[in-house]
């Protein structure tokens, strides 16, 4: 099921929308991880089928806002401004170094010896007219895009520097260049798509497949391994799992929990998922906090202790890891003495709500949850969420809504009580902590903080990670007790490959890589 | 018979109007900003502006309508909100797709429907009847969405024969093509042969127990003579309106069966354009689906006046 990933805070999702992680290990079965052991030599050569989560792509637009097939889809043909390696953390991409003393004014070093498909060098201005394509008004460019460079002066004093001055300092810059993949938008025919990545492009029939073929002068050394890289657009997950088993295709980009019990026994497929530490999907519920009676603190924080979050991971077969905090624990910002509400309370709960002014035994109040579910496990987790706060005398309405409905009326229209999403923002401690909590990265929350916003502000402000972590700590502290949206777990994520698929790696923001992916004899 | 078939052609133009008029506004009216997906969260009001301008919505409904129906009589029915690419030429692909699964399918479907539906009438009320007419009300009943996920589980996953979904153009690769079409074509088709043969035997039924059907055995005329030549023929009138109207629905794209198989045909194509807001293919999608409709009815028409020269026009 594609549905575009229409807003980075609420829905990531898309039916289905998740990727799954990537193929590793020598023998089929089990689950393995980017990080499992690889003994063997990369051998050259072959082609790879690969599905793209359920749908098609919306594109080669590359400014636009992007689903988790976009990207997959992208990163073959196009090379993002700087990339993130297997153990997240930043390296060069379009740009090989960069310098900044304040994060402010940032001089980036425009890789050299880089061409574009057609055999054009890349130079510093195919950036800067990149960043120009964003910033015309009618360009439909992603909001999130917009934002990276909104206000800022760029300009390429030569052929191979790109000066950078933003409106305000942003230590996060280089996290969200990691999302800007460079297309040369001078001479764009979305048709044709050029690119400098591992792959070029030869066809998209819609709802077909898109195909591509070894870009034979690619920057990075040796890679890709594989000659020919086959992406199949199919509309239904069981229908891709179907595929994989009968060899029609090589991988799966995504496959959903309650599908992993019977993959993980096929000797002929491996399973494969991020490094726990490195998850960053998460079920997460919205609450109105400027409004009764969500705008009570001791409520919210009485939801967080009620809600039983073990028994949420029985209800994904265990799959997944119990969580509430949006930081991922791998993360350098994650702070282990912040409020945890892993464990369930409902004594604690109730205590909260009796100091809230509602008595024990009775109903405290009604309320509405809306949702979606394009992921299967969440009318499991909106059921659950009913009967854990029936328990405190809360009395909630399910309410299911088509995806696109659910935006309008929680994100749009702000016609919502509680609502339950998922999402997966990007690596930075920053998007972590501000899809959760910022009410400018998404007006739905509607909870406003002042030491929230000064501590999320000094970590921005800074490129010093010392002051960032300890800023990020305060802000784990600060919401994981004022509580103004409640993480539910992790959102496990899945992708599965043939036994012998080697190195295809899943990124954390759900979307596969095949750079550096090979076919073992 | 040219005065009426222009006649019957132009009598389509308001019944397309109305059903392009009606799919625009409800289309419209289903939540979901399309310009707002193309943005992501929280987009700066100027740009969802600019953007909404560009894509022409900001004018009023009645406008957007008519540029639209204009830009449609010269063949041009736009671009992909979504992926830029024009939509006719999508389209035109796409309804070959479609085209070649449904053909295949109703050959199926008569292939089985027409000699079953022959047999079952000719031998009323025996075992070969009542066999048929079980198989038939099953075939009729089972839902094609659940019969499709058992033809995959069965032949594809279970056995291997045959891939479980896919596509390959018949100019590329025609085995390939054949391969992959066999499993749709069959799903389609067996829900379509029910269909004919419970129809065929009724209307022969109905047939065989005329006086001209006496008059012909009377005569000493051998079996298949009067089953082929007297009864099959007229019993084939009410069987070409149903066949009509299949081969209509058919072309329109099955969205269920084009998704279980990863048919990449007019009805995944506008199921998708759907979900994402991507109104010019839809909007496309609706005019090619209704003006295949009004032909297929038509060509049903036609189709009579063929068989019974009563009804030719004068």
């Amino acid at each position: 099921m594609t549905y575009p990933q229409m807003t980075r805070r609420a829905v990531l999702a898309s039916g289905g929308t998740l990727a799954g992680v990537a193929a590793l290990g020598s023998l089929g079965g089990g689950i393995r991880t980017t990080r499992a052991a690889q003994d063997d030599a990369p051998v050259a050569g072959g082609s790879l089928t690969s599905t793209l989560n359920v749908g098609d792509i919306s594109g080669f637009l590359t400014w636009q806002a992007s689903t988790g097939s976009d990207s997959a889809a992208w990163t073959a043909i196009f090379d993002t401004l700087v990339e993130y390696d297997q153990d997240y953390n930043i390296t060069g991409g379009i740009f090989e170094s960069w310098t900044s003393d304040d994060a402010q004014t940032w001089t980036f070093a425009v890789r050299q010896g880089v061409t574009w498909h057609d055999g054009v060098p890349l130079v510093a201005q195919d950036v800067i007219d990149y960043f120009e394509t964003i910033m015309a008004p009618d360009s439909g460019a992603g909001s999130e895009k917009v934002a990276t460079i909104d206000g800022a002066t760029y300009e390429a004093p030569d052929d191979a520097t790109v000066v950078l001055t933003l409106a305000a300092p942003n230590a996060a810059l280089l996290d969200d260049f990691s999302s800007h993949w460079l297309s040369r938008t001078r001479d764009l025919d979305p048709a044709h798509p050029i690119g400098t990545g591992p792959f070029t492009f030869v066809e998209w029939e819609r709802n077909l497949h898109i195909e591509y073929a070894k870009n034979p002068t690619y920057w990075k050394p040796g890679l890709p391994y594989l000659d020919a890289l086959t992406l199949r657009l199919v509309p239904d997950q069981d229908q891709a799992i179907n595929l994989l088993t009968t060899g029609e295709v090589d991988a799966i980009a995504s496959v959903d929990f309650p599908k992993v019990q019977s993959l993980s026994s096929n000797a002929s497929v491996q399973l494969i998922q991020v490094p726990e530490q490195y998850r960053l999907a998460y079920h997460y519920l919205l609450t109105r906090t400027d409004t009764a009676p969500w705008d009570n603190a001791l409520v919210r924080q009485a939801l967080n202790h009620a809600v039983d979050r073990e028994g949420m991971l029985a209800a994904t077969l265990g799959n997944g890891s119990v969580r509430s905090n949006p930081v991922a624990t791998g993360s350098w910002a994650f702070n282990p003495d912040a409020p945890s509400y892993n464990q369930r309370d409902l004594e604690t709960a109730k205590q909260l709500m009796a100091e809230a002014g509602y008595a024990e035994g009775e109903t405290a109040f009604s309320t509405t949850l809306k949702y979606w579910r394009e992921w299967s496990q969440m009318p499991q987790i909106a059921q659950i969420v009913q009967a854990n706060l029936a328990e405190i005398g809360i009395e909630v309405e399910l309410q299911l809504l088509e995806i696109g409905q659910w935006v309008d009326a929680v994100q749009n229209d702000l016609d919502y009580e509680m609502a339950l999403t998922a999402l997966v923002p990007r690596w930075d401690p920053s998007d972590q902590l501000g899809n959760a909590y910022k009410t400018d990265d998404g007006a739905a929350l509607l909870w406003n903080n002042p030491d929230f916003d000064a501590a999320f502000a000094a970590g921005v402000a800074t490129a010093e990670q010392e002051q960032r972590q300890a800023a990020y700590f305060d802000c784990q502290q600060i919401a994981l007790s004022e509580c103004p949206g409640t993480v539910l777990n992790e959102a496990p994520i899945f992708s599965a490959a043939a036994a012998n698929v080697r190195d295809l790696r899943l990124h954390n923001r759900s979307f596969l890589v095949y750079t550096e992916c090979w076919i073992a004899s | 018979m040219a005065p009426y078939i222009l006649r019957r052609l132009i009598q389509m133009i308001p019944v397309l109007l109305l059903v392009l008029a009606l799919v625009f506004v409800i289309f419209r009216m289903i939540p979901g900003d399309p310009a707002q997906l193309m943005l992501g969260a929280n987009p700066d009001p100027e740009a969802l502006d600019a953007l909404r301008t560009k894509l022409g919505m900001n004018k009023p409904l009645p406008v957007q309508f008519f540029e639209w129906l204009q830009n449609a009589l010269r063949g041009d029915l736009g671009t992909s909100r979504i992926s830029d690419q024009p939509v006719a030429p999508l389209l035109a692909q796409k309804f070959l797709i479609t085209l070649e699964l449904a053909i295949a399918a109703l050959f199926i479907g008569c292939l089985i429907g027409i000699p079953a539906g022959i047999i079952s009438a000719v031998r009323r009320d025996s075992w070969t009847d009542f066999v048929t007419r079980i198989v038939g009300l099953v075939g009729f009943s089972i839902p094609n969405y659940w019969l499709g996920v058992l033809i995959v589980i069965v032949f594809s996953v279970r056995f291997g024969w045959l891939p479980p979904a896919g596509y390959v153009s018949p100019t590329e690769d025609l085995g390939k093509n054949l391969r992959y079409l066999i499993l749709p074509a069959i799903t389609m088709g067996l829900p379509i042969a029910a269909e004919q043969m419970r129809f065929l035997r009724a209307s022969m039924l109905d047939v065989l127990q005329q006086d001209y059907m006496r008059t012909a055995r009377a005569k000493g005329l051998g079996q298949s003579t009067i089953i082929i030549r007297h009864a099959l023929k007229n019993a084939f009138i009410p069987f070409l309106t149903i066949t009509g109207l299949q081969l209509g629905y058919l072309l329109g794209g099955s969205v269920v069966i084009e998704q279980i198989f990863s048919w990449p045909g007019l009805g995944w194509l506008t199921y998708q354009s759907i979900t994402v807001r991507d109104y010019t293919v839809v909007q496309g999608a609706v005019l090619v689906g209704a003006t295949v409709f009004l032909i297929a009815n038509l060509l049903v028409d036609l189709g009579y006046i063929y068989l019974d020269p009563r009804i030719r026009p004068k």
